[in-house]
């Protein structure tokens, strides 16, 4: 019974033990089960018990059990001493701890967890997170740079910072930012870190006369086959003084090796784009090697093209301001001189008030006169003549007061307000009929919805469209006069319709002109300036104006005035 | 001095046609004896304050209305429209303004000025002739002056 015990107890173990093994041999993880050696307490150094295949494939290193990591990975103790100080402290109290770390030895980062099964020994469960890591860093940079591009309006502004956020990533000792203007010039927009002496040399640099890795880098020619070449376009170089030592003395000469010659081992020329065309580039230089990992080159190219985006952005906000300012100007020229020539075209209206009427005055009066007094003298043609001296001195008279009427409405201040305009429309037809009173007018107003609009300049339409209908209803045995209107999408339209002699519609685009007249003075008297101001007003009302008619079937006017206010 | 004491208009007038046609038009209503005209801003100061062409003119002895056009030479109505208007002895001169100018901004200023009328002189002469006759007859004849 005790062996039979024993045995099933021992078969037990096995088997746990098994299951162990498989679990402890196929785990994603990477697992080390060490001893921590000590040196008057300090923990000093540790040998691998145990590792499993993980362990291998995640750090690459090979043969390890029994061996002391100083041996395995040497010069670790000195580069990441705080590592011993963990795994010294989890094994010396027992209590477990999860951390992340890097360990610059490998150029790794590990997220681990530690515990101690007995004293002075430790297990240790890892995965490598280099890729997050790195993944997070070249997003924290991105991050910071989009921060920096939404609070900077200031392009100069704006590449500083960003070079100052390059320094801290790169631990750099200079950066630089050179952007390509319309002659092929590469001057720095921005750099922190060079000489004064660098900058004035470089600066200057065309893509048309030299030959630099720069320039190479911003045409685009690069070739990824060779080794200080990226996928991504740049130029990087951890060692120039090494590799100047591989290069026969004629492919040195090709380029200028600016860098190398003022010290500059650690050298990376990374692409600033958007999409294809390359715009610029970031310059990195140090005079330590290994300063540019390609890592952080290809971090800084997912930056390149960020930055790529905000240069364009920005190049086309100062465009947009350069031409605003230019138009501001053009603007005000302009209107200066559009000042300069109403204040001309003012003085000439008053002018043409004053002035033009007093020898019609005086043509008409003494046409008169000679008639009264003269008549005996005077045969019938002599008094006919006079009759047609007076009667064009009078409609140019007529003529003189519409346009300057006319020119008038332009120029007047409008004052807004609410219109009553079955009111208005009644008042001013009871004016005209008053001074026709031998004519019996059917007037019909359909109530017509109220406008916003300046009274007087409305009525003065609204006079000019009436006193036409009567004019041209004058044939009519009957005359019927229409007024109304409706509210339409924000706007009031009204009509005004009668049933006179109409007009021909090919003539329609005429109507409205100054001077325009469809008919003959014989039949109809006017200036040929009323439809014109009447298309003055409600223009100047943000309104428009239409007419239909047809020969010998009456006119309907139609006219839009805004419902809330508008025009100029 | 003057050969003619007493004035009961004084026409201001640069424009020797309006001139006649005015004068025929108050004479055909009687209304023409006592009017004197001048041609320009100048000559009308100087016959209202008694100055240069007018100097010796009896000081008190003021028009009953002074018809007053606005383009002159010289100096324009509005100018001598304001210096009446800024002078105590003269300042209640009735002054009619009676010109070619339909201008708002001539209407403001006129009355602005405290002008007792503002006439714009129509182109036709029938209509003008009336107009005159009713002034010459209204400031005459109608009208009681503020006291001479």
């Amino acid at each position: 019974m005790k062996k039979k015990q024993k045995k099933f107890t021992e078969q037990t173990a096995c088997e746990s033990e098994e299951r162990y093994r498989i679990l402890f041999d196929n785990m994603l993880d990477g697992l080390a089960y060490c001893k921590m050696l000590y040196h008057r307490g300090n923990p000093v150094d540790f040998v691998y018990r145990e590792v499993n295949g993980a362990f291998e494939t995640l750090t690459g290193l090979k043969d390890v059990v029994g061996k002391k990591v100083s041996e395995v990975i040497p010069g670790i103790r000195e580069s990441d001493p705080e590592l011993f100080e963990i795994y010294g402290r989890v094994a010396m109290t027992g209590v477990p701890e999860r951390f992340e770390t890097y360990v610059e030895a490998l150029d790794m980062w590990f997220s681990v967890s530690v515990y101690s099964p007995e004293k002075e020994y430790f297990v240790a469960l890892f995965d490598v997170i280099t890729e997050r890591k790195r993944a997070e860093e070249a997003l924290r940079i991105s991050y910071r740079l989009l921060q920096i591009a939404l609070s900077q309006t200031d392009l100069a502004q704006l590449l500083l910072e960003c070079i100052k956020e390059i320094k801290n990533y790169t631990g750099c000792a200079a950066v630089g930012i050179r952007i390509l203007d319309e002659k092929g010039k590469i001057p720095y927009q921005a750099y922190d870190g060079f000489s004064r002496s660098f900058f004035e040399l470089e600066s200057p640099l065309s893509i048309h006369d030299d030959t630099c890795m720069c320039i190479n880098v911003i045409k685009g020619t690069t070739d990824p086959k060779l080794p200080f070449y990226t996928e991504g376009g740049s130029f990087y170089m951890n060692g120039t003084t090494r590799f100047l030592a591989t290069v026969s003395a004629d492919e040195k000469g090709e380029t200028r090796n600016v860098c190398n010659q003022v010290g500059y081992e650690s050298v990376a020329l990374v692409p600033i784009r958007f999409n294809d065309p390359i715009l610029g580039l970031i310059h990195i230089a140090d005079p330590r090697e290994n300063m540019v990992p390609l890592r952080k080159v290809e971090a800084l190219e997912k930056v390149g093209m960020q930055l790529g985006t905000t240069v364009l952005q920005m190049k086309a906000e100062d465009e947009v301001r350069k031409l605003n300012a230019e138009l501001e100007t053009r603007v005000r020229d302009r209107t200066a001189q559009l000042e300069a020539a109403n204040r001309e075209l003012e003085a000439f209206s008053y002018s043409v008030s004053h002035d033009l009427r007093a020898p019609l005055r005086a043509i008409d009066g003494f046409s008169k006169v000679l008639m009264d007094k003269y008549s005996v003298q005077l045969d019938n043609d002599a008094q006919r003549y006079l009759d047609i001296i007076r009667s064009n001195t009078q409609q140019m008279g007529r003529l003189i007061d519409d346009l300057l009427s006319f020119s008038r409405i332009g120029k007047q201040e409008m004052r807004l307000s609410r219109i009553n305009m079955e009111r208005l429309a009644r008042e001013a037809f009871e004016q005209i009929q008053s001074q026709h009173p031998d004519r019996l007018i059917d007037f019909k107003v359909e109530s017509p919805p109220p406008a916003s609009g300046d009274t007087n300049m409305i009525k003065i339409a609204l006079t000019n469209l009436l006193s036409n209908a009567v004019k041209f209803t004058g044939p009519r045995n009957e005359p019927i006069i229409e007024f109304g209107g409706s509210a339409e999408n924000n706007e009031n339209v009204y009509y005004v319709k009668d049933n006179g002699v109409g007009f021909d519609m090919k003539y329609a685009g005429k109507l409205f002109g100054v001077f325009q007249r469809l008919h003959g003075r014989d039949e109809f008297e006017g200036t040929g300036v009323g439809l014109a101001l009447v298309q003055r007003i409600i223009i100047r009302h943000g309104g428009r104006v239409r007419a239909e008619g047809a020969v010998n079937e009456g006119a309907v006017f139609h006219f839009t005035l805004p419902i809330k206010g508008g025009g100029s | 001095m003057t050969e003619q004491t007493i004035v009961d208009i004084l026409l201001v007038e640069d424009n020797p046609e309006d001139v006649e046609l005015t004068l025929m038009a108050l004479k055909d209503n009687n209304l023409a004896n006592n009017v004197h005209v001048v041609k320009d801003g100048e000559e009308a100061l100087e016959f209202i304050f008694t100055t240069g062409r007018y100097e010796g003119r009896e000081e008190n002895s003021h028009p009953k209305v002074i018809l007053l056009d606005l383009k002159l030479p010289k100096v324009d109505g509005i100018e001598v429209l304001e210096r009446i208007r800024s002078d105590q002895k003269t300042k209640r001169i009735p002054v009619v303004v009676l010109t070619s100018s339909k201008e708002e901004r001539d209407i403001v200023d006129a009355y602005n000025l405290g002008v007792n009328s503002y006439i714009v002189k129509p182109v036709q002469f029938e209509g003008f002739v009336t107009i005159v006759k009713d002034l010459g007859l209204y400031w005459l004849v109608v009208n009681q002056p503020p006291v001479r």
